[in-house]
């Protein structure tokens, strides 16, 4: 049976349930961006997609009492966000309404045309992605092979040590040192990343 | 350094579910006041997502710094417990007796059918002026590049104009209930489809330059999202 994801972020929520702002703090760094992605698309603008993942994300925080764990946190968190981005809009043309029936008379208003540039902050997803997956199959036949299982199976440590024949620790320890080697290459990725973006500015 | 790397490794059976809950409130402690775990942290949730093919193109941005300092001092709102006082339970009784020989007495008496259709119709009119209905016409033009241009929503129905990304061409797609169809002007551009819910039956049109293909699709898709209005 595959480990879920809901069943992973369970032990974090319990804890942000007992008033753990560093557990909430961590489901923060792991949802963030697709948060951001899911109010981009309604939005279309980047400054407000952040502004709406933001604010969805406290809202999540206020109200983690209510969430009864039938589902996933990032299906409850991500139904927060759509509809704050919604009410937005919402308002956002309410509030175009409003300043079209008080400046038309004039000739003075007219609207603005939506955001929809790329921001310079976002990487290359698709370069970012080749080279995680390049990282990946160049791992030693162990860890790439406990990695895999894990990541692409979704198999726990247990059922991953039952099919490569060893113990539980020996399988956690593997994993992670695939990951400190993907975490070195994602960590020179972002420093390429950010000299390049100084040597565009300058 | 031994101790960073069990750290990591620990952080890394986290991002699992591998972990204990009291191995995780040790590690929480830590995590937080130490800039390298949570970059660590971060990277396997990046590394989860490429290896996902999620969207993984906002991953510069960082908003929990912000969301950290705006929940200082901020504690979860606590479930509301109804409270019942020991003092309270004869009224208790009283009352669930009361309602009892209410639903009693409702039952007897005839039900005239109107008044079901009129909770039916006042359903529709409720799923027609919610997001979920706009949610249903964004859903009907997904895989055709559009922009959203705007929509407007009342208890007569949804209504949202979209443009083309790679042209002009303009269009509009619109859901309202079957009662209101004589108030629709219905041109020979428009196509329409019904889409039936346990409450009633919605129409679904589509008007602009478009091909009679795409008009379809929009319509199919229409029809499949429309599980959405509840």
């Amino acid at each position: 049976m595959k480990v879920s994801n809901k069943s992973i972020d369970l032990a974090l929520v319990k804890r942000v349930k007992a008033g753990d702002c560093q557990a909430f703090d961590l489901l923060v760094l792991k949802y963030q961006s697709r948060l951001i992605s899911t109010a981009f698309k309604f939005v279309k603008d980047i400054q407000i997609a952040e502004d709406i993942a933001q604010e969805s994300l406290i809202k999540s925080f206020k109200s983690i009492n209510s969430f009864r764990e039938d589902s996933s946190f990032y299906t409850w968190v991500y139904r927060i966000t759509v509809n704050t981005a919604k009410n937005f809009l919402i308002s956002k043309k309410r509030k175009d309404e409003l300043l079209q029936t008080d400046l038309s008379e004039d000739g003075s208003f007219h609207v603005e045309p939506v955001n929809s540039d790329s921001p310079q902050e976002i990487y290359n997803a698709a370069e970012l992605q080749e080279i995680i997956t390049i990282t990946l199959n160049q791992l030693g036949e162990e860890t790439k092979t406990a990695l895999t299982l894990r990541e692409f199976e979704g198999l726990s440590y247990e059922q991953i040590a039952e099919v490569v024949d060893c113990p539980v620790g020996t399988v956690r320890s593997r994993i992670f040192r695939g990951r400190e080697v993907i975490d070195d290459a994602i960590k020179e990725y972002k420093l390429g990343h950010a000299n390049h973006k100084l040597e565009a500015r300058s | 350094m031994k101790h960073k790397v069990n750290m990591k490794e620990k952080i890394s059976a986290l991002a699992d579910g591998e972990l204990s809950d009291f191995e995780t409130r040790r590690l929480l402690e830590e995590i937080s006041s130490d800039q390298e775990y949570r970059e660590f942290w971060k990277n396997i949730q990046i590394t989860k997502s490429a290896l996902d093919k999620e969207d993984i193109n906002f991953l510069g941005k960082d908003l929990s710094e912000e969301i950290s300092i705006k929940l200082q001092n901020t504690k979860p709102f606590k479930k509301e417990k109804t409270a019942r006082p020991f003092l309270s339970q004869a009224s208790y009784i009283t009352a669930s007796f009361f309602g009892f020989f209410a639903v009693l007495v409702y039952s007897l008496i005839p039900q005239s059918e109107s008044t079901f259709s009129e909770q039916a119709s006042q359903k529709i009119v409720q799923a027609i002026d919610s997001p979920q209905a706009l949610e249903v016409l964004n859903s009907s033009v997904s895989g055709l590049n559009v922009t959203l241009q705007d929509f407007q929503s009342n208890h007569q129905g949804t209504l949202a104009n979209y443009k083309m990304s790679n042209s002009e061409e303009t269009f509009r797609v619109s859901l309202y209930p079957i009662e209101e169809i004589n108030k629709i002007g219905i041109t020979e551009a428009t196509k329409i489809s019904y889409l039936k819910s346990k409450d009633g039956i919605y129409v679904v049109s589509v008007s602009g330059n478009l091909s009679t293909d795409k008009k379809n699709q929009i319509l199919r898709q229409a029809n499949f999202f429309a599980d959405k209005l509840k």
